[in-house]
């Protein structure tokens, strides 16, 4: 059997092995393929790690948890704005309506080339550590764009949710993502440049742990 | 949501500082730099750039005279960019063009945006202005409630995009950044623009002079609308025979606009009209205002129209006979003939009002009214009809701020006077925009001519930045400037972190309770240490800034409720302004021999520290110190239960020159080393003489002090 065809066989997880003729074949089934689901003590861990967000001090900077997809490094430039930093901690970390199992969502607006992105740039290298599932930053500056670029957050070197993620079609890799954005375990999305606020609406996740930050020249 | 704006001063020069390491450019130069471009991050990160790949053939100087002369947005520095650290758009315009281009001027609501901001780019650039203001510069929004409605859906669109921004979460003020400011007169062809904003300018006056509210609230609502058609002035294009056109257009408002444009365009063809509004103005208002533009015009006016100007001033024509009726017209009119006199050599007899001392204690208390008859000196009250001579008299009253009065046009709102003399206060003010509270410490600084403001200006850009570089913990910070021109004066305010606690003299009197001999008493030594220690670390640091403090006193000294120290009043009054008598005098007693000679080093600083310290233990008055005011007694003459090191490290401070530390480092380091304070509660006087056993007076151990007991 040539190789491409066992790992066919392999990535549908769920192969029917009938030999021609009548005959039958064995499948030998390697793993688990499914997405895997978050264990208690894992989630444990990562809730008391967010608890840890200070709110006063600024943290320093630190690496990004793994599975993070940032496309910008820390600016080594980057000055003041430390209250606005205390700001967005506090308004993603308790906004005090826990009963409701929804997204907290923080936004910067302001003027073109006022700093959103370098202030939520900084803010991800900054706090992005207490968030144990993971940092995801988006472009939303053109909408076409948006979905590949969460798809990619679930690839190997990301989320790896499947090892056989690339070769789904686009639209299950964007479910699986937004599957696991839903989960309990926390993580910080970044939706940058986002004008538009029905796409806010589309991508953020209706449920879980996650927070979103958003950049957006609007004010409404 | 959290709205961000652009970075405050002391940051953006920091950053073009960290752009730029190989350039050596001042603070000041990065701090003009910064306001030509409002301090947004992104040009400055490009200026940053473009400085630092350039600095070999470009210095700061040069650039910031580059961004003045032609349009900063066109400069190749905000426009060449490529690479960008946020992946975005490394062009200024082209970032505002993204917002720009999304009005459209077939859709109404989007062509009344537009119309909206051809308006606002005729205010101030980067200056707060009142949202029904702006919307009645569209001559529509005044015709119906519905059409007001479509205004403000107009408004609506430019926040959406980011054009205009509240100013405060009041949303009451809009403010539009400088740059894009700049941005927009390019790009709009709306002609009409200019007018809309005169006539909305006029019309508003109009609708405050008109309200029922409190005299004080409208006049304070009219100085800002005249605030705002001074900036409209420096906007819009104006020729004299413009300016004669709107005096003759029939209302107060009309007239007002015109004389806001007369000051701060003087030219002698206006000087008709403005003759004319002084004689028949409307209002006191008006009168004010017809005064002070004639002041401003006062050195373009040839020697008639002198003659003409102090003649009227000194009849009672028309309604000049009311100007006695407030002090602030009559204090103008004594400023303008005091000028003709000294010009023309003319002697005018100045007009009092009876009553004018006691409303106007402030100017007497801080000029050099010089009464020849009496020879009274300052501070005494000219008798009336006294001609005034000599002494430039100080126009401007001096009241401190009341709560609740905007500065900034709301950006800080004033809570409270923390203290307030003749020539400024400190108040404790909100910036409505974080809803924090700061220090903002106001001087008043006057100038009779717009060469003498534009002076005045030069001189805060290049002063200020220091203080707001000054970074140390025991320090207050100082984030943020503005001047406030109003009236014939400016205020300087800083705005600097608001400290909550006591000074020293406070701590002193209401807790230096621990008894010591013949009437002295004090606070702890474990206390004293502390502050000692902690006012050694600060002043070495400013040592190294080659910065001599010079006022180190416990009134200038604050305690913190986590026992920190702060020293406040830093530098201001010596970097900022001359160092007037009065305040040698109040500190004396702290200040050194060599200081008081006028060689003040830092080592000076030492010493004003050891008397702070013998002060806060002792509550020892040096006024009395025998046989000089520099020999102060040994601290343990009067406090026996300070330890003898602590006590050699403060006589050491206060001793001569030559045998002081030789700077605060040492001093700091003398007291870190010394053994542990005991933790035996101090002996009283009584108790000590009572038994006996310790001698009530110790022997000093500063043989300079033989006579401290006397």
């Amino acid at each position: 059997m040539a190789e491409d065809q066992l790992f066919t066989q392999y990535a549908q997880g769920n192969a029917i092995a009938q030999a021609s003729y009548g005959g039958t074949a064995i499948v030998n089934v390697y793993q688990d393929i499914s997405t895997r689901s978050v264990d208690f003590a894992t989630l444990a861990t990562a809730q008391q790690q967010l608890e840890h967000l200070p709110l006063g001090a600024i943290p320093d900077i630190t690496p990004l948890p793994s599975g993070s997809r940032v496309p910008f490094a820390p600016n080594p430039l980057f000055v003041g704005r430390a209250s606005h930093l205390r700001a967005l901690a506090t308004m993603l970390k308790d906004s005090g309506d826990q009963d409701e199992r929804r997204a907290k969502i923080a936004a910067i607006t302001g003027l073109g080339g006022v700093g959103k992105t370098q202030l939520a740039t900084e803010f991800v290298h900054r706090y992005g550590q207490y968030f144990a599932g993971g940092v995801f930053w988006v472009s939303f500056a053109e909408a076409n764009a948006i979905p590949a670029q969460v798809a990619e957050c679930g690839r190997s070197g990301y989320l790896n949710l499947r090892p056989d993620f690339h070769t789904l079609p686009l639209e299950d890799q964007i479910r699986l993502v937004l599957g696991a954005w839903q989960s309990a375990l926390p993580r910080l999305l970044v939706f940058d440049n986002c004008e538009d606020e029905a796409l806010v609406a589309q991508w953020s996740p209706p449920t879980g742990a996650s927070c979103v930050l958003i950049t957006s020249r609007r004010a409404q | 949501m959290l709205p961000l704006s652009e970075l405050q001063l002391a940051d953006s020069v920091q950053l073009l500082h960290a752009y730029t390491p190989e350039l050596q450019a001042s603070d000041a130069d990065f701090a003009a730099i910064a306001t030509e471009l409002g301090n947004l991050p992104l040009a400055l990160h490009l200026a940053g750039s473009f400085l630092g790949k350039f600095h070999r053939v470009l210095t700061a100087q040069a650039y910031l005279g580059q961004l003045r002369t032609a349009d900063p947005l066109a400069h190749s520095s905000l426009t060449k960019g490529s690479i960008s650290a946020t992946a975005h758009d490394e062009n200024v315009s082209r970032t505002f063009e993204v917002s720009y281009r999304n009005l459209d001027g077939t859709d109404t609501t989007d062509a009344q945006a537009l119309a909206l901001l051809a308006r606002a780019t005729y205010f101030a650039p980067g200056e707060p202005i009142p949202h029904r203001l702006l919307l009645a510069t569209l001559e529509s929004a005044n015709t119906s409630d519905e059409a007001l409605l479509q205004a403000e859906s107009a408004l609506f669109r430019l926040l959406e995009l980011g054009l205009i921004e509240w100013v405060n979460e009041r949303e009451d003020t809009l403010r539009m950044h400088r740059l894009l400011v700049k941005y927009l007169q390019q790009k709009t062809t709306d002609t009409s623009a200019q007018a809309a904003v005169e006539q909305a300018l006029a019309t508003r006056y109009e609708q405050i002079r008109n309200q029922s509210s409190p005299d004080a609230q409208r006049t304070s609502e009219m100085n800002q609308l005249v605030a705002h058609v001074r900036g409209f002035a420096l906007q819009g294009a104006y020729t004299p025979a413009e300016i004669q056109r709107i005096f003759a257009s029939g209302t107060e408002g009309n007239r007002i606009v015109a004389l806001a444009l007369s000051f701060m365009k003087p030219d002698p063809l206006i000087f008709g009209s403005i003759l004319e509004a002084i004689r028949n103005s409307k209002s006191a208002f008006e009168q004010y205002h017809a005064l002070l533009a004639a002041r401003a015009l006062l050195p373009k006016l040839n020697d008639i129209q002198k003659g003409q100007l102090g003649a009227l001033l000194q009849s009672s024509a028309g309604n000049i006979r009311y100007i006695t009726q407030d002090t602030s017209r009559q204090i103008i009119r004594m400023n303008i003939l005091d000028k003709l006199s000294s010009s023309t050599g003319a002697q005018y007899q100045v007009p009092m009002a009876r009553n004018y001392p006691s409303g106007a204690k402030n100017v007497a208390s801080t000029s050099n009214f010089i009464s020849p008859q009496s020879g009274a000196r300052g501070g005494s009250v000219p008798p009336p009809s006294q001609p005034v001579s000599g002494g430039k008299t100080n126009a401007t009253t001096m009241e401190p701020l009341a709560p609740g009065t905007e500065l900034a046009a709301g950006r800080y709102t004033i809570e409270r006077v923390v203290a307030a003399g003749e020539r400024g206060a400190v108040y404790k003010a909100r910036d409505t925009r974080f809803n924090r509270s700061f220090a903002l410490k106001e001087t008043l600084d006057e100038f009779e001519s717009e060469n003498e403001r534009a002076q005045a200006v030069a001189w805060l850009t290049r002063e200020t930045p220091f203080l707001l570089n000054l970074n140390h913990p025991r320090i207050p910070r100082v984030v943020d400037f503005f001047v406030d021109f109003f009236v014939e004066g400016s205020k300087l305010y800083l705005v600097m972190d608001f400290i909550e606690g006591r000074t020293l003299d406070e701590v002193l009197e209401k807790e230096g309770h621990i008894m010591g001999v013949g009437g002295a008493r004090g606070l702890s030594e474990a206390c004293a240490r502390s502050w000692g220690q902690q006012l050694c670390n600060v002043l070495a640091y400013l040592h190294r800034q080659n910065i001599i403090f010079r006022e180190l006193k416990p009134s200038n000294v604050m305690v913190t409720d986590r026992e920190e120290i702060k020293l406040i009043d830093f530098g201001f009054a010596r970097t900022l302004q001359p160092q007037r008598p009065s305040d040698v005098l109040m500190s004396l007693g702290y200040i050194p021999p060599e200081q008081l000679q006028g060689m003040p080093e830092p080592r000076s600083d030492l010493y004003a520290l050891g008397a702070t310290l013998h002060r806060v233990l002792t509550h020892h008055d040096a006024a009395t110190n025998k046989p000089d005011l520099f020999t102060f007694p040994s601290v343990r003459s009067l406090r026996p239960d300070i330890s003898p090191g602590f006590e050699q490290v403060i006589m050491k401070a206060l001793a001569p020159l030559k045998q002081r530390w030789s700077d605060a480092t040492e001093m700091e380091q003398a007291i870190i080393a010394l053994p542990p304070v005991t933790e035996t509660p101090p002996a009283g006087p009584i108790a000590g003489a009572a038994d006996g056993t310790e001698p009530a007076i110790p022997r000093p151990s500063n043989p300079q002090t033989p006579n401290s007991m006397a």
